[in-house]
């Protein structure tokens, strides 16, 4: 009996041992985002979380530069044939995961399909067709002159259109796309990309290994393998990366800046970015906000710098417009705004000196210090007499809420899906229009006929210097009419350990081009 | 002891019963539109063993908590084990020598650990052992290793590093409590005719202590450990959240973030069905300990012995 039991323990002590084994770390990158992508569908949900998996495991024909310059991946060179027109030669010889040569009906049949996607059809929408010329040419074609055409190359990421073809073992066809589903493509990666999914696990972690066969073998990048745990909670993600368990995290909060600055061994990279937070005035629900004068009133209440300076701790910029510097609508005088005495007395102009009370509502976990920020405002508002009843709420449930447009005053954030002017408009102070999809997130129900002239104006206008006078015109009167309150652009942090350079492959878009990170 | 175990399911299930209630009232106000229509819909989905589909990961709730379940129970486990290698040394020191200086510190100790709020130590304990001396990690679960169908972190280095920090955290919730419980009892026990006796005959201190005091120390942890193992699942919603722990409470607070109503209500069941299958298993292991407290022998002998 004795005698067994030693040799039980020393089977199980075998075991125990045989069972542990130690990883290598060959120039491994372990990372760490709050969320892990949802999908691995480029097609699936129009998020920062998709742009940055569709660099990793797909290429798109064109990208953005670190100069905010378009430069050439899957498409070598490209050239104007109309204003309807441009022709893209293909690099040969790039394999996909699977193998497969990629050729020009690959191209034909991503942008097809990318155009069912319920995310992105808007965005694909001016597309009329994908000509197949050869099988290394292909000109991509537009229902009017359309200025945004290579803006609009840098998203299609091209996919492997023999393996997403047929159906998979739930006789589902492998091309579906569902939102939030369960589908092939969700799952299944065949791409162009650096990288291809070792392992995944939803929510856990995402394990990536270098693909052998890339075609960028010019690429400076030597990351053989990548690992990527969400953490959700910030201050869980900057003690990892402190005690060493991590070499690169995003985002990072402001009030972690300090900390990991000065730490030695780690780098903090920051960056000014294009996503404008704002607030909307629901003109819809209430008459007072119809009153232009009380919309400025709101504006010029609302100290954006002190926003800045306390609440973010200098980490974003003030924001008088909707574009930030860089873009074609910029226009340098249009400040930020505040100034108490004014805002009082255009109150009384108005006729609302004693003020009112209106309905708030932000969320609590999607931009950074939203809440915060929306306390400030609360206790801003307060000055000019307008009595604010704010309710916060995770961003779940907060989406599902905007829709329904509930409350006086809505927070919310936006970054152009073209890196252009126009599409801070389109989308956020058009007049609504559901068939067409513009002014899908105008919360305040702002409609200026004027404004969607200008815009509509701007999507044909394919000389740059004369669009960019109409994006700026759109400013202004946007402005002028304090159709929202603009509060700041987000700035994008990054921290790493030293030795992992960041630097060289971050964009303004923020996403990071991991295929030519260099970490020693 | 039939009718013993009878009326114990008996109460399970409408204890069960109160628990779907409640889990039905949160799907409804999260999700009102996901899942069955009423009540008398989801009860029959209950009874079919039907939970209902996670609005996010499109696939039976039950299922995705199950598969989250190995990890909760080895941070469970592993808590519970730190506790009874810390509480018991620790209790029958302080009983024995309660003025030496080191049993006074440990009390003192406690003191601190009752008073501080788990997100509180935890967050100190992440700070000064992987942080600052940088001894361990900070989250999650290490590389795990699948034995049988199950994922074990316990058979690696690198997991059982893992395993510690957020162990120790959640051992900080109880030990202060079972410290002080173990030292209690001990004075009793010790205090008692059966040990003067021991002495009186010359047994050696070790075997009066371990055999005759600690043993007859050590029943009504058996009945506080069944009745904490609900306080540890509801302060592993914290730890596992404060260290990513991939666990069934992290699962449940994700599910929150995200208001997949199916999920979290499908969590609430299962909670409560684990709290309550711990419940009758302390009852039953009352009874190998002391026969006289099984379940089935209370009726009989309480008369007499009281």
């Amino acid at each position: 009996m004795l005698s067994n039991h030693r040799h039980y323990w020393r089977i199980l002590l075998l075991a125990w041992l045989l069972l542990c084994s130690g990883t290598s770390r060959a120039n491994q990158l372990h990372m760490a985002y709050d969320a892990d992508p949802v999908s691995l569908d480029p097609y699936e949900i129009l998020s920062g979380g998709t742009l940055q998996m569709a660099h990793l495991l797909f290429d798109p024909l064109l990208r953005w530069n670190l100069d905010h310059q378009l430069e050439s991946r899957l498409a070598t060179s490209w050239q104007r044939l109309s204003d309807r027109a441009v022709r893209f030669n293909l690099r040969p010889g790039v394999l996909f995961h699977s193998g497969r040569e990629m050729t020009a009906l690959d191209i034909k049949w991503t942008l097809q399909r990318a155009k069912t996607s319920t995310d992105f059809k808007a965005l694909f929408a001016p597309f009329n067709n994908a000509r197949v010329v050869d099988k290394y040419t292909v000109d991509l074609i537009t229902e009017r002159p359309y200025p945004l055409l290579l803006n609009m190359a840098t998203y299609l990421f091209v996919m492997d259109s023999q393996f997403y073809s047929g159906f998979d073992s739930r006789q589902k066809a492998k091309d579906a796309i569902e939102k939030h589903g369960n589908s092939f493509a969700s799952t299944h990666v065949s791409g162009t990309g650096p990288f291809v999914v070792s392992k995944r696990q939803q929510g856990v972690s995402l394990e990536l290994q270098r693909y052998a066969n890339y075609w960028d073998q010019a690429s400076p990048g030597n990351v053989d393998a990548i690992r990527l745990t969400p953490i959700k909670d910030s201050s869980t993600r900057t003690a990892a990366l402190l005690a060493g368990d991590l070499d690169l995290i995003a985002p990072v909060p402001p009030i972690d800046h300090y900390r990991i600055a000065k730490q030695a061994g780690l780098k903090l990279y920051t960056r000014s970015g294009a996503r404008l937070i704002t607030l909307q005035l629901n003109q819809q629900k209430r008459p007072e906000l119809r009153d232009q004068r009380v919309r400025q009133a709101i504006v010029y209440a609302i100290n954006n710098r002190a926003i800045v300076g306390k609440l973010m701790r200098g980490f974003a910029t003030p924001a008088g417009q909707q574009s930030p510097p860089g873009y074609a609508g910029h226009v340098a005088e249009l400040e930020p705004r505040f100034d108490l005495q004014k805002a009082r007395r255009l109150m009384a102009e108005a006729g609302y000196e004693s003020g009112f009370a209106v309905s708030m509502i932000a969320p609590n976990n999607r931009y950074v210090n939203d809440a915060k920020i929306a306390r400030a405002v609360t206790s801003m508002l307060a000055k000019i007499n307008i009595q604010v009843d704010l309710v916060t709420m995770p961003k779940a449930q907060y989406w599902q809420q905007f829709d329904q447009r509930p409350a006086d005053i809505m927070m919310l954030g936006w970054h152009s899906d073209t890196e252009d002017s126009a599409n801070f408009t389109e989308f956020l102070a058009m007049c609504r229009d559901d068939d067409s999809g513009f002014g899908r997130y105008n919360g305040g129900g702002y409609c200026n006929p004027e404004v969607d002239r200008l815009i509509m104006a701007s999507a044909t206008e394919t000389n740059a210097q004369r669009r960019a006078m109409l994006l700026q015109q759109v400013e202004r009167i946007l402005y002028q009419d304090a159709a929202f309150v603009p509060l700041h652009w987000q700035n994008l942090a990054w921290a790493v350990r030293h030795g992992v350079n960041i630097e060289a492959v971050m964009t303004d878009s923020n996403v990071p081009y991991l295929g030519d990170l260099v970490i020693q | 002891m039939i009718d013993a175990i009878v009326s114990r399911g008996l109460q399970t299930l409408v204890v069960l019963w109160l628990i779907s209630l409640v889990s039905y009232w949160v799907q409804v106000t999260v999700t009102p539109l996901a899942g069955p229509a009423t009540y008398g819909d989801y009860l029959a989905a209950l009874v079919r063993g039907d939970l209902g589909e996670s609005l996010f990961y499109k696939a039976p709730a039950l299922d995705i908590i199950l598969e989250k379940f190995p990890a909760t129970l080895e941070l469970v486990l592993g808590t519970g084990l730190l506790i009874g290698l810390v509480a018991v040394p620790a209790g029958v020191f302080t009983a024995l020598a309660p003025r030496h200086w080191l049993a006074r510190a440990i009390m003192a100790i406690s003191l601190l650990g009752i008073s501080l709020p788990v997100f509180l130590s935890g967050t100190l304990l992440v700070y000064w052992f992987a942080v600052e001396l940088n001894w361990l990690p900070v989250f999650g679960r290490g590389p795990v290793v699948w034995f049988g169908g199950w994922p074990t972190g316990l058979f690696s280095v690198a997991g059982l590093q893992h395993l510690l920090l957020p162990c120790s955290a959640l051992a900080l919730t109880l030990l202060p409590l079972f410290i002080r419980l173990i030292r209690a009892e001990m004075l009793i026990v010790l205090a008692s005719k059966h040990v003067l006796y021991a002495r009186a005959m010359g047994l050696a201190p070790w075997r009066i202590w371990l055999r005759y005091g600690l043993r007859n120390a050590l029943l009504p942890l058996v009945t506080m450990s069944g009745l904490q193992f609900g306080t540890l699942m509801a302060y592993a919603l914290v730890v596992e959240n404060l260290f990513q722990w991939p666990g069934m409470g992290f699962l449940f607070m994700e599910a929150v973030t995200r208001s997949d109503g199916p999920l979290m209500a499908a969590y609430i069941l299962v909670a409560g069905g684990i709290f309550l299958f711990t419940n009758i298993i302390t009852d039953l292991i009352y009874g190998l300990v002391d026969p006289r407290l099984a379940p089935w022998n209370r009726d009989k002998v309480s008369h007499e012995s009281i």
